[in-house]
């Protein structure tokens, strides 16, 4: 419990700023975008027509669906998502690259806590973070989303709501097996920023590549919120890839921090 | 069941009544004419290897309850990896390692409750108040220990409302003492613990560890400097490239067996020598070296040789150390 309370105080304000930003592009998006963009349909239609396929492909744009409140959504949330990322790659590489960033692994590793413990109360303090965060962002999605996506139940709005929490677990697990197996973390920042890139990239390439396999690619494209609102459900295999992706890491993870040997600084 | 460790079933092993000599820490007496019966850590043929590269390797060891056990070597030789492995840091390649007759692999979190380390080198999360790594240090700990942090703060004179990354080296140092000996641990581990602690703050910290060692905790003292050792501890293993060399009570590591020996001869010698001599260093018509053996022996040879000058004196520690070593890499 002492190392999850600890945790939680050293990151809370970093998850705080996070999730003001993304309910703040969220509301933006919704609330002073959406409007705009039905209003100007027409020019909008022209403007986005103009675009090359691989460019509309690379950033979510689909255009047989974007005026829809799912799809105008859909399209939003690959930059939520993408805000997700380093909120959950800044949380995963920051709490388990905490000590060999500052030198005191033999400081924490010396206490009378099994390894596996520290691993769990670690994993529970960005779990706990995300999940605050997302609650919220969930909770103002779903208010938000019942009046203009003609008549979904609110299950499935919430549903679609939490594809950003679900997205956020691939690469928090990701992070964490970074934050555990990188011999040096010089920057929490820089590396999350290029895991969050490379989520971009695969996911860019992943719609660029219009093949059904190509999707599995898409990282940040796994759980379709578009999908959500109107049928109530995910695409199942690209779910439990996700989930199986995430535990793998974890798995991976946990066993590295428990074996792992600590040297001299 | 273990004094002072609740839950804890392991017994220690006997290792029977080591006499110890009184030593003195800075002007106050330690009586330790009777400081050990049990074993409260053993190692048997421990080794420990990075890959291809040698770590350590066969080292044995015990330490008795109540005593303290200098460990010394030049840097390389292998404490630092013993101590590691000793604190489940590092896995051991091979052989055997028990703190409290507890396994230091599969039993290390009941050992880590009783046990307090000091590294070389402290380092310690960053924004932090001293006072607020050493609660977070305490809450691993089913005790209270603030009465604790303030009483060595108040010996250390330390400022706990001080962030540690403003802090000087010493008082750093300070900090990483007082988060080893907040529990009052049974065994205090301490890897080269002075470097950056000025002259003063060294005496007190061996006074305070004088304090725990009559509290009845037990202590390994790595070190390469071998004053320290000589100065608190009771017995010392040598170790060099890895292995463990010798393990001597420090009384008999400085009997008078040992003897440090200068002469001048009234002609220049070539060479000399004498069987229990080590170290002989040759310069014209002077000589020095140091000599174990019999003293009618020495007296002998001396005597043949016509002499403008001789001295024979007790040898300082570290050159009965650097004795030990060059006698070694005779004999291999």
């Amino acid at each position: 419990m002492n190392v999850y309370l600890f945790e939680l105080r050293r990151a809370w304000k970093g998850a705080l700023v996070w999730a003001a930003v993304l309910l703040a592009f969220l509301i933006a998006m919704v609330v002073g975008i959406y409007p705009m963009f039905l209003d100007s349909r027409a020019s909008m239609e022209a403007v986005i027509d103009g675009f090359p396929k691989e460019f509309k492909a690379a950033f979510g744009v689909f255009m047989d669906d974007i005026f829809s409140f799912g799809g105008f959504y859909s399209f939003c949330f690959l930059y939520a998502a993408v805000m997700g990322a380093a909120m959950a790659s800044s949380l995963g590489l920051g709490l388990f690259s905490r000590e060999k960033r500052a030198k005191c692994m033999d400081f924490l590793m010396t206490k009378p806590a099994s390894r596996g413990r520290l691993f769990f109360a670690k994993l529970l303090a960005a779990l706990t973070l995300l999940a605050a965060a997302n609650a919220a962002y969930t909770a103002v999605f779903t208010a938000m989303s019942l009046p203009r996506s003609g008549g979904a139940p609110a299950g499935w709005a919430v549903l679609a709501g939490s594809a950003l929490l679900f997205t956020q677990l691939i690469i928090l697990a990701a992070s964490v097996f970074f934050g555990v197996f990188l011999k040096k973390v010089r920057s929490v920042a820089a590396g999350a920023v290029a895991i969050t890139m490379a989520g971009f990239v695969l996911t860019a390439l992943g719609n660029l590549l219009e093949d059904r396999a190509s999707r599995f690619l898409a990282v940040y494209g796994y759980f379709d919120v578009n999908l959500a609102l109107k049928e109530g459900r995910f695409d199942a295999p690209l779910a439990l890839t996700a989930a199986a992706a995430s535990a793998v890491l974890l798995a991976a993870a946990y066993v590295g921090y428990c074996r792992g040997e600590i040297r001299s600084v | 069941m273990l004094r002072g460790m609740p839950g804890l079933k392991g017994s220690i092993p006997t290792i029977g009544a080591v006499r110890g000599p009184p030593f003195i820490l800075c002007g106050a007496i330690a009586n330790a004419e009777e400081y050990s019966v049990k074993t409260v850590l053993e190692t048997k043929k421990l080794t420990k290897f990075y890959g291809k590269s040698r770590g350590i390797i066969d080292v044995d060891m015990e330490i008795g309850e109540g005593e303290i056990f200098g460990f010394i070597g030049p840097n390389g030789a292998g404490k630092s990896t013993t101590i590691r492995t000793l604190l489940g840091l590092i896995r051991k390649t091979g052989g055997e390692a028990r703190i409290f007759g507890l396994d230091c692999e599969k039993d290390k979190v009941r050992i880590l409750a009783e046990v307090g380390y000091l590294p070389s080198e402290v380092f310690y999360y960053e924004g932090m108040r001293a006072i607020d790594l050493l609660r977070y240090s305490a809450s691993f700990y089913r005790k209270d220990c603030s009465a604790r942090i303030r009483e060595l703060a108040g010996i250390l004179e330390l400022d706990l409302n001080k962030k540690i990354e403003d802090m000087s080296l010493g008082n750093k140092k300070k900090v990483g003492i007082i988060q080893g000996l907040l529990h009052s641990p049974r065994l205090i581990i301490l890897d080269e613990p002075t470097s950056g602690l000025d002259p003063l703050m060294q005496r007190t910290f061996f006074e305070l560890i004088g304090r725990e060692n009559e509290r009845g905790a037990s202590v390994l003292f790595s070190s390469h400097i071998l004053s320290e050792v000589q100065r608190i501890c009771h017995r010392v293993a040598i170790i060099k490239d890895g292995r463990i060399i010798s393990v001597q009570k420090m009384a008999e590591l400085r009997q008078t067996s040992y003897k440090k020996v200068g002469f001048t001869a009234r002609k220049p010698l070539e060479r000399f020598e004498l069987e229990g001599a080590s170290d002989i260093k040759t310069d014209g018509p002077h000589v020095s070296f140091i000599y174990r053996g019999d003293i009618n022996a020495l007296i002998a040879r001396l005597a043949g040789l016509s002499l403008e000058n001789l001295d024979i004196s007790e040898p300082e520690l570290e050159e009965i150390f650097m004795s030990f070593y060059s006698g070694v890499e005779a004999a291999q």
